[in-house]
């Protein structure tokens, strides 16, 4: 038992441990973001200002319990502030939610401290303090810090009194991950009359006592009007690996109107018990009451994931077992047969229900966009209201990291260069006020994702001069969308053409290849005068695929479903041969150019001829080409596989997969294929 | 501590060689970076990839990409049959399989047991061998196995493709 | 009671938080052994005194240890008891619910 044995895995491991807290704090500061800004500061609405006083409140309480006192000293404050504003002491200036917003990310600033060991800027956190405190002793000057009272007031709200039994068995750790449980049971004893017994475990003998690790169980009895749930949420940062049970004493009467016990009810506050009381009435609780009733459950994404490749490894053995049947006579394996599509709809259905877990509203993501247009037009002097759309549309939650980064920037670009100032908006006349719009959809199996804005629209001239001046290669026959696939060329935005607002040395470019590297593609509409649209087209998930697999020479591809139209035995009069090499085809009047497969890959001993083979039509964002291959082997749901996990990007697939048999076959991104085989021949 | 000493009295700072050939010479690896040895199944290609790397296998359920040393170093003789070895290594955070015209033994030599490498043309970049070490008669050069892997010339990683 | 017991306290001293607890707790399993062993012997030693005036900071680790040590030695038929307690280090056992594991004498300096 010496000292030295303990250590490592001891104090180290605080970040690890504290990650319920990080990210839940980061939840309750974007939920206070988001509310506040979408409040009205001529008649707020109140069970926004008890959310986001509940907000802060969780946050002070997690602080505390972790011991990050830097930011328990701003949300006591900030909590105080609230306090007032939701008792209409106070009321919502534009001041006063700047200092709130500004206080959340100075919160923000100090989280990232403590969870990336990012650096801390001490004297805005000074500056905020100082702010703070001259806002609540402008309010109430006889007490220049005051308590928070509200949560005590509900204890001297007789009638819902009753009485909690609880029953807490931390986890070992929790004293190596710096929790302090007496702010855990400060705060409890905040909500009523709280006694708390510890009991030391029946085993522990100091000699063998490991006295960094926590052997007690306490007994806590709290007689309270709040409500189980708020009770709950005290301990919601430390309830992931310890026992709670939390038991309401039924036949307990709670002792009448002890008003006069340990927490004392200041004098003044006849006036907000009204409300008080409803809040911790069941179910009043607004969005958090709502949430209460349906019971979740936090699971590291790493278990998920490894939900997603089990289920994926189900797949690939189903339509292995799938492949071998079909050489089985129908009638003598009838039974294996049905039991076999049986298995397919089963695993299907087990697939979609664990891809849904992965799955998470883009609403998230759009609720940062409030904010940062509002500061942004302020620094710019635009007046720009923002829309949001389709906020319920759900996406893989490893996507949604990844499109924070190319929204933000191409939301950047549309205050900066879309949205003209507001006289010169009224001179074209124009509304002074801009718009900027985000939308989020799901069409077919993709997600698109637009951002609009209503402003001069993208400069033709301007962009082919500029393309002309970086070397780019260009012409002025380009046709519009050619001319606007400019920007995304790198080296087109280069630090000159970059303001620190849009910019922060990052381009198109880099927006364009992190889409792409989520399997999502770029567009761009725009007209003069009218506004431009950026749409990004994203995969629904990362994981799973419906596609159809093709036979190529030697090798077999997967061609994504959703982007074939049809698939044909072409006829020689269909086939029409233009300059030389490129083939096209009729179909329905339109002449689409032929692509075959295996001049793309490099494949010998293929189908060389369009009419020995087939033709698979797709249209990828617009565009539309026939694909040769040699053969159709049939349609399968595929398990996307990286490439670049053990080795890297291979031009013009989105992955690879297993098929049946354990080879591995490579999945066609069809949109860069036709994109580098166009290219390829212009270079000819 | 106790345990390994009583396991291996005369290695005790000894570290221990996976030895293979190209052609006529012998080399040797840190044997920890080697995950599995199996033998050579059909690959699937890589268009526009360079010819020394074959292609990519499905190893469990991962996809793992192939590359084949004879061709990279213009040693051996280029067959893939059923005594076709492939060395499965664990290099840099990834999963990537070498094929070598075989795999001999595993040794342990210690420090003083392993010479500079002299300026002398190998078929490897000097740059990727640590030195050189006797196992009986014959002389083995001992390469920086993850190092190699990661080398640009290799093309088996991203940054190194531009 | 205490007030009579003629022997010294000991003198819980420094870092009984998370940081310190390996080491104290070291400290204190070497003492008491030395304390049982006297406190078996004599009457006058049946009522231990921990006196707490020189402790810088302890948490629920502290009181842990502490309360373990309190436990062996009621087993062994003593009466141990905390002394000189600063009202911050009061409330926290409160909080902690500890302090009926290890009660306090009255208020006393230490020698």
């Amino acid at each position: 038992m010496s000292v030295m044995e303990h250590k490592p895995g001891g104090l180290a491991e605080v970040g690890r441990f504290n990650a319920v807290f990080f990210e839940e704090s980061a939840e309750h500061l974007a939920d206070m973001e988001r509310l506040l800004l979408s409040l009205d500061p001529s008649s707020p609405d109140q069970e926004s200002l008890n959310a986001i006083f509940r907000a802060a409140h969780s946050i002070k309480g997690g602080a505390g319990v972790f011991g990050f006192d830097d930011m328990a000293r701003v949300t006591h404050h900030l909590e105080s502030l609230l306090d007032h504003l939701r008792n209409r002491e106070l009321s919502p200036t534009a001041d006063l939610v700047d200092l709130v917003l500004q206080s959340g990310d100075v919160l923000a600033m100090q989280l990232a401290g403590h969870r990336d060991g990012a650096p801390v800027d001490g004297q805005a956190v000074q500056d905020i303090f100082t702010r703070l405190e001259a806002a609540l002793s402008a309010c109430e000057p006889e007490h220049p810090t005051a308590q928070p009272t509200a949560l005590r007031v509900e204890t001297s709200t007789p009638l819902a009194r009753r009485g909690y039994h609880i029953d807490f068995h931390p986890s070992g750790n929790i004293l190596q991950r710096g929790i302090r449980l007496e702010n855990l049971f400060r705060e409890l004893a905040e909500l009523g009359e709280l006694s708390v017994t510890a009991e030391l475990g029946a085993a522990a003998e100091l000699r063998t006592l490991d006295p960094e690790l926590c052997h007690t169980r306490w007994q806590l009895r709290l007689v309270s009007a709040a409500a189980e749930q708020e009770i709950r949420e005290i301990f919601e940062f430390v309830a992931l690996d310890s026992e709670l049970d939390i038991r309401v004493e039924e036949a307990q009467t709670a002792p009448q109107p002890a008003v006069t016990t340990s927490v004392e009810a200041p004098p003044d506050l006849l006036g907000r018990r009204a409300y008080d009381r409803d809040e911790s009435a069941p179910g009043a609780f607004g969005r958090r009451g709502a949430e209460a009733t349906e019971a979740s459950l936090r699971v590291g994404v790493a278990k998920v994931d490894q939900l997603v490749n089990q289920v994926g490894e189900l797949v690939i053995t189903q339509s292995m077992l799938a492949q071998f049947a079909e050489q089985l006579d129908p009638v003598q394996f009838e039974v294996l047969h049905r039991g076999l599509v049986q298995l397919e709809r089963n695993t299907r259905d087990l697939q979609a229900s664990i891809m849904s877990i992965r799955l998470v509203p883009i609403g998230g993501i759009f609720s940062r966009f409030p904010r940062l247009v509002r500061d942004l037009a302020a620094k710019l002097g635009k007046d720009v209201e923002l829309r949001t759309i389709g906020e319920g549309t759900e996406l893989d939650k490893g996507l949604i990291e990844k499109i924070i980064d190319p929204l933000t920037h191409l939301v950047r670009n549309s205050l900066d260069h879309g949205i003209e100032a507001p006289r010169e908006r009224a001179a074209t006349g124009k509304n002074p006020v801009g718009t900027i719009t985000l939308k989020a959809s799901q069409v077919g199996g993709r997600i698109l994702i637009e951002v609009g804005d209503d402003g001069a629209g993208l400069n033709r001239e301007k962009i082919l001069r500029k393309a002309a001046e970086r070397g780019l290669a260009s012409s002025d026959n380009l046709s519009d969308e050619e001319v606007w696939q400019l920007i995304f060329a790198p080296g087109f935005s280069t630090a000159e053409a970059v303001t620190d607002l849009s910019g922060r040395g990052v381009g198109m470019d880099v927006v364009l290849k992190n889409v792409q590297a989520i399997g999502g593609r770029v567009q761009v509409a725009s007209r003069p005068g009218a506004g431009t649209v950026f749409s990004l087209s994203l995969p629904l998930t990362l994981a799973i695929l419906d596609g159809l697999s093709v036979q190529v020479g030697a090798e077999k591809f997967i061609i994504p479903l959703n982007v074939i139209l049809e698939s044909f035995q072409p006829s020689c009069a269909d086939l029409k041969q233009i300059k030389g090499e490129t083939q096209v085809v009729q179909v329905r009047g339109d002449y689409l150019p032929v692509l075959p497969l295996h001049r793309f890959f490099g494949i010998e001993k293929a189908r060389t001829q369009a009419k020995e083979g087939i033709l698979v039509l797709v249209d990828t964002e617009g565009e539309k080409a026939a694909l040769l291959v040699d053969e159709l082997l049939g349609q399968h749901q595929v398990v996307i596989k990286s490439l670049e996990t053990n080795y890297r990007k291979v031009e013009g697939t989105a992955g690879a997969t297993i098929l049946g048999d354990g080879k591995v076959a490579l999945i066609l991104d069809v949109g860069a294929v036709v994109h580098l085989d166009k290219n390829r021949s212009l270079q000819h | 501590m106790q345990s390994a000493h009583a396991l291996q009295p005369a290695f005790s700072a000894g570290k221990e060689y996976l030895t293979f050939t190209l052609g006529e010479e012998s080399y040797g690896m840190d044997i920890l970076k080697v995950q599995e040895i199996r033998g050579y199944d059909a690959v699937t290609r890589i268009a526009n990839a360079p010819d020394f790397l074959k292609g990519v296998i499905n190893l469990r359920g991962v996809i793992v990409p192939i590359v084949d040393l004879r061709i990279k170093f213009g040693l051996g003789r280029v067959v893939y049959d059923e005594f076709t070895v492939v060395i499965i290594l664990n290099v840099l955070g990834r999963v990537v399989g070498i094929v070598v015209d075989g795999v001999s033994d595993v040794i342990a030599l210690t420090p003083e047991q392993i010479r500079p490498a002299p300026e002398f043309g190998a078929a490897l970049d000097t740059r990727h061998i640590t030195g050189l070490g006797t196992a009986g008669e014959q002389m083995i050069i001992l390469i920086e196995i993850e190092q190699l892997m990661g080398s640009a010339d290799m093309q088996l990683m991203e940054a190194a493709a531009n | 009671m205490s007030q009579e017991s003629r022997q010294e306290p000991l003198k819980i001293e420094g870092d009984w938080s998370i940081s310190g607890i390996a080491l104290q707790h070291q400290r204190l399993e070497e003492e008491f052994t030395l304390w049982t062993v006297r406190g078996e012997g004599a009457t006058e030693f049946r009522e231990p005194v921990f006196c707490l005036e020189s402790v810088e900071d302890i948490d629920l680790s502290g009181w842990q240890v502490l309360a373990c040590a309190f436990r062996g030695l009621r087993a062994r038929g003593l009466s141990p008891r905390l002394v000189n307690i600063r009202a911050d280090l009061r409330r926290n056992l409160d909080l902690l619910g500890y302090s009926r594991e290890l009660p306090i004498a009255g208020e006393q300096a230490c020698p």
